[in-house]
């Protein structure tokens, strides 16, 4: 994995790791600003916008035109629509081969262990007097928040730096503290080393003394994310807070098996009445798929459209099931094919600052993502 | 150099660590106060029972100067500083509900004594205090300020500042220009409104709101949602309960006296 030099440095204090990702160096980055919390004055009306929009809904953006969703670090700030907080894999890479112990003495294969699950792998130990037990702890509280379902295709994957001090019941005690469904991996160092090489992290540092049991483990700080098709989608360096993996979590799920649903976001009219939708569909598996329809939750009635020219003029006609062939996109955008959607006014739906969205797939079945909902923009203008 | 309690990298230990920056600024105080209190005894007459009342008021002033100090330095003021934010509330509430108070009554005059200290409107107090208030719990302002020690000694000290603007008007030096006590009891019911709103969010949150305190090494086997939940119980718990209590007591000496009153208007 190539460090990514958009990212702030700040080195750990008493531990430089020479060459090591920036992302090993990071620590503590201040927090990220907020917008919208600057010109806070009169008090009352300064406490409920300071806290109403401290970025624990999904930010709202300018959207990201269709096709450039996926392919983009995010360098600072909030993410647009249906773009995560993580930085976005510029090259979704395959989830790494690698055989380890588990806490449990079972071998477990990384790859055929996590197929079909969204998978966060760390490479920590559990001696880390910050970096780890806070990501740990910050992914162990989203996900005790988020549906079980949703939760229960969440693998979190600890990948031991420091086998010695790290046992197999340490691991499983440990971990078991944050959260008993996340795995802890072990091996020996050589086998550590291959599984840190297979996943693209550095090498780790650990020079203690002899007879040094407090010796600190330098180690890359980020976690990354493999999307359910099996291939990184984003890491996650220290800093990433807990709104940001509330944000995300939802968003990596989304993705039915190889298929990358990127740009999401609607616009909702001012009468309140009626939206429309937009999002990008890339097929990066191996199978075909068809979208058969949309569903929007508050929602009296949906429909995808396509605009057709028909006769010289410009007409909104409805879009049947559309095929995704391994390597195809769908676009959906303002201004060409898109969904719409009827509401009651009175819909808690039609004032919502997201909504729930169901994507139905003819082999993925359904797929639910959290569309932002963006300011209205009259296209005449 | 380390002279005021800010976040820091370092994993929380309870090894003590010097702030010279807070202990200057308890000095300063501390002579300020003498002297203040010097000057304020001298200017009196010394009619029977002053001896017990300057008692009281430099008691008063001895522990405003023991609360603040206790607010700001190790091991409050290091673990409020980085680590907990629990404890940054338990430092907002000592110096602004138990602190301010205490140092505002220790400046006590005699009557007609306080004429050089000017009077201040009560809903310009309520702006100040809720103002400062307000930016000291804007997450962005936190997350600035808190890592860097002039942040966090501006934070710390705006809500002294915030303290005596709240207190000021109910308890003015000059007992002259303090509020009556109906108002009174009214301004300081009104001062607890507008703390409800962070409290609540606070306890009620979904996921924490301050970066500086969800990425801190954890301390005292808190998590971070505990630790928000528990600062915001320690904002309504123990600050609104004291204003209850100033309220009635407040009340109860109002009632005494319109007896009193009474009685030697009968007689």
């Amino acid at each position: 994995m190539r460090p990514d030099a958009r990212l702030p440095r700040r080195p750990i204090p008493g531990r430089a790791i020479p060459e090591a990702p920036i992302e090993a160096q990071l620590h503590r980055p201040p927090a990220r600003s907020i917008p919208g919390h600057d010109a806070v004055v009169a008090f009352a009306l300064a406490f409920a916008l300071a806290f109403a929009g401290c970025g624990c809904a999904p930010s709202r953006g300018g959207p990201d035109t269709a096709g450039g969703g996926a392919d983009s670090a995010r360098a600072s700030g909030e993410p647009g629509p249906g773009r995560l907080a993580g930085f976005e894999a510029p090259d979704p890479t395959p989830k790494p081969g690698f055989v380890l112990t588990d806490f449990d003495g079972r071998p477990f294969d990384f790859r055929r262990d996590t197929a079909g699950r969204l998978t966060l792998l760390f490479f920590g130990y559990t001696h880390c007097p910050d970096v780890c037990p806070i990501h740990m702890a910050n992914l162990a509280a989203v996900l005790s928040r988020m549906p079980p379902g949703e939760a229960s295709r969440v693998r979190v994957v600890f990948v031991t730096t420091d086998p010695v001090r790290d046992t197999r019941a340490r691991l499983k005690d440990w971990l078991g503290a944050f959260d008993p469904a996340f795995i802890g991996l072990t091996g020996t160092r050589a086998e550590l080393e291959a599984a840190l090489r297979a996943a693209g992290v550095a090498p780790t540092v650990a020079q203690p003394a002899p007879g040094d049991t407090s010796y600190e483990v330098g180690h890359a700080a980020q976690v990354l994310a493999y999307g359910i098709d099996g291939r990184l989608r984003a890491q996650y360096p220290f800093g990433t807070r807990q709104k940001d993996w509330a944000h995300d979590l939802p968003i990596l799920l989304g993705g039915a098996p190889g298929l990358a649903i990127l740009g999401a976001y609607a616009r909702i009219l001012p009468t309140r009445d009626m939206g429309a939708g937009y999002f990008t569909i890339v097929n990066r598996g191996a199978a075909a798929d068809t979208l058969l329809g949309v569903r929007v939750e508050g929602a009296t009635h949906e429909q995808l459209h396509a605009l057709k020219s028909v006769g010289g003029m410009v007409r909104m006609v409805p879009l049947g099931p559309a095929p995704l062939a391994p390597g195809d996109t769908l676009r959906l955008r303002e201004g060409g094919n898109h969904f719409m959607f009827d509401l009651s006014p009175g819909s808690s739906a039609a004032r919502a600052e997201s909504l729930s969205v169901t994507l139905e797939f003819a082999r993925a079945g359904a797929t639910r993502l959290r569309v932002p909902v963006l300011p209205y923009a009259d296209p005449a203008q | 150099m380390t002279w005021w309690c800010a976040a820091s990298s370092e994993p929380w230990s309870w090894a003590w660590r010097a702030y010279p920056g807070v202990w200057l600024f308890i000095a300063l105080l501390a002579a300020w106060g003498v002297v203040a209190l010097r000057g304020n005894f001298a200017r009196e007459a010394t009619p029977a029972g002053a001896t017990v009342r300057r008692a009281g008021r430099i008691a008063a002033f001895v522990f405003g100067v023991l609360f603040t100090w206790m607010a700001l330095d190790w091991p409050l003021g290091r673990l409020g500083g980085g680590y907990l934010l629990a404890a940054h509330t338990a430092q907002y509430v000592l110096l602004t509900f138990f602190a301010a108070p205490l140092l505002l009554l220790g400046l006590r005059r005699g009557p007609g004594d306080g004429a050089g200290l000017p009077g201040v409107n009560p809903l310009v107090s309520l702006l100040v205090y809720n103002a400062l208030l307000a930016a000291t719990h804007v997450p962005a302002i936190v997350d600035a300020m808190m890592p860097t020690q002039w942040g966090s000694a501006i934070v710390d000290l705006g809500w002294l500042v915030g303290g005596i603007a709240l207190w000021w008007p109910a308890l003015h030096p000059d007992p002259g220009k303090r509020l009556s006590p109906p108002i009174r009891m009214g301004y300081l019911f009104a001062s607890t409104l507008a703390p409800t709103i962070p409290a609540a969010l606070l306890m009620f949150g979904d996921y924490p709101y301050y970066g500086v305190y969800e990425l801190a090494p954890r301390a005292l086997g808190l998590s971070a949602q505990q630790d928000q939940q528990l600062a915001g119980l320690i904002m309504k718990v123990i600050g609104d309960p004291l204003i209850w209590f100033s309220t009635a007591f407040i009340f109860f000496r109002w009632q005494a006296r319109l007896e009193r009153e009474e009685r030697e208007e009968e007689s």
